[in-house]
């Protein structure tokens, strides 16, 4: 033990990975400069009689610029309905756990009810970049959109109506390729009974008879 | 933050407009899904596309679960588009839903004039609809629909804010005599009675 430092004067240590110590003793530096400077608020903070700060001052992200929007794409809460997954790390972090992830903030939800909480919550925005500030929506704009949706559902139904007859004869065709697929199942299942009811009454005249008499039997031995 | 009502609102019979909900129903609208999926950050033009896919109508069913018809009802509430849009929203014609849910805004919000004025040209549309309440699904039409927000009390688990009686506003001159529609149907046969 006394005999540490002068240990390790080998040549063959080079594959080991070199640390840049320098670095690294700057950021412990600043880690601790930190630590003081929130010890030292915290002091200022039980003066004044609030409550101490626990973790790092969360100014960093900058001020969110657009306004609240409604979310592009369904969520689909329901995806993984039904289904078993294998869990990679259990009791780790990240997308792999059970539940629902949002990237955004790095943190998992057990419930859909928790998920949407956090989905509509001011922090998650703040990450996005939304107010909680709602765009009005102006009388042309309204209008406009109603416009919209009323063409939208005169396509729709224009374009049903037009082809009825093509989807009837698909139809028609759909019910006619069945009839044939059944049918030929059917044929194939006979021929397999028919094969095997024949191999079976070869087989049981084969040993018996074969071995009394030296032929197989009376019946046929067509197939 | 994402339940309060818009900042600038103003105060509908003397309250924040989302208080014209009772609070148990309220609440049990701001912890659906349907209000955290779909209803959230809303205005008055995505919304038309959520009122739209709307099937039924009702207050609550089930063990007090609100339907989509309600959310929509509360979101206009909070967010309280001016009353221009809400008329646009009444002359949509095809989209019955939309017009029940504009009717029910208007018979919480406006005045009384202008409610017998915005809601009594719907007691001709006689296009049917689907009510959901705790017995289940049934069958009403727009006009009986309408005809009980201006009659009835409670409509959609939601109390009506007090309707001066239509009496009251002709004899004050705010509102012409009441055209019936029925009355003009019979004129209209009559003369063509005597002309043939």
């Amino acid at each position: 033990m006394a005999d540490k430092g002068s240990a390790s004067k080998a040549a063959d240590t080079d594959f080991r990975k070199k640390w840049d110590k320098e670095e690294y003793a700057e950021r412990a530096r600043k880690k601790d400069q930190d630590e003081k400077e929130r010890m030292q608020e915290n002091e200022e903070r039980m003066n004044q009689g609030k409550k101490p700060r626990k973790g790092p001052r969360r100014d960093d992200l900058p001020k969110p610029t657009e306004l609240m929007k409604q979310r592009d794409a369904p969520l689909e809460l329901d995806k993984n309905l039904g289904k078993t997954m294998v869990v990679q790390n259990p009791g780790g972090k990240g997308p792999g756990q059970p539940g629902f992830f949002c990237e955004a903030c790095n943190r998992t939800y057990k419930d859909s009810v928790g998920y949407l909480d956090h989905l509509n919550s001011r922090a998650h925005l703040r990450v996005l970049g939304q107010t909680t500030k709602l765009a009005r929506s102006t009388l042309a704009q309204v209008q406009a959109r109603i416009a919209l949706l009323r063409e939208k559902t005169k396509a729709a139904s224009t374009a049903k109506a037009y082809d009825f007859d093509q989807r009837l004869a698909e139809v028609k065709a759909k019910e006619v390729a069945l009839r044939e697929e059944k049918k030929a199942a059917k044929k194939a299942e006979k021929e397999k009974t028919r094969l095997e009811l024949i191999k079976d009454t070869a087989m049981d005249q084969d040993d018996d008879m074969a071995k009394m008499m030296g032929f197989g039997g009376f019946g046929s031995t067509k197939k | 933050m994402a339940n309060t009502t818009v900042t600038g609102a103003l105060s509908i019979h003397g309250k924040n407009p989302q208080f014209l909900v009772e609070t148990v129903i309220r609440n049990r609208i701001y912890e659906s899904s349907f209000w955290k999926e779909h209803c959230f950050a809303l205005t008055a033009e995505s919304l038309i596309d959520k009122a739209i896919e709307v099937t039924y109508i009702g207050g609550v069913y089930g063990n007090q679960r609100p339907t989509s018809f309600m959310c929509l009802v509360l979101k206009l509430l909070q967010i309280q588009p001016e009353k221009e849009i809400l008329v646009e929203y009444l002359r949509a014609e095809e989209f019955k839903y939309l017009r029940a849910l504009a009717a029910l805004y208007i018979r919480l919000t406006f005045r009384s004039v202008d409610i017998y004025e915005l809601l009594e040209p719907l007691l001709k549309d006689y296009s049917k609809l689907r009510l959901r309440d705790m017995a289940g699904y049934s069958l009403t039409f727009m006009d009986e629909y309408v005809y009980s927000l201006l009659t009835e009390e409670r409509v959609c688990d939601i109390i009506l804010p007090r309707l001066a009686k239509r009496q009251v506003l002709e004899e004050n001159g705010d509102i012409g005599p009441r055209k019936s529609r029925l009355l003009d149907a019979l004129e209209g046969k009559s003369d063509a009675d005597e002309a043939a």
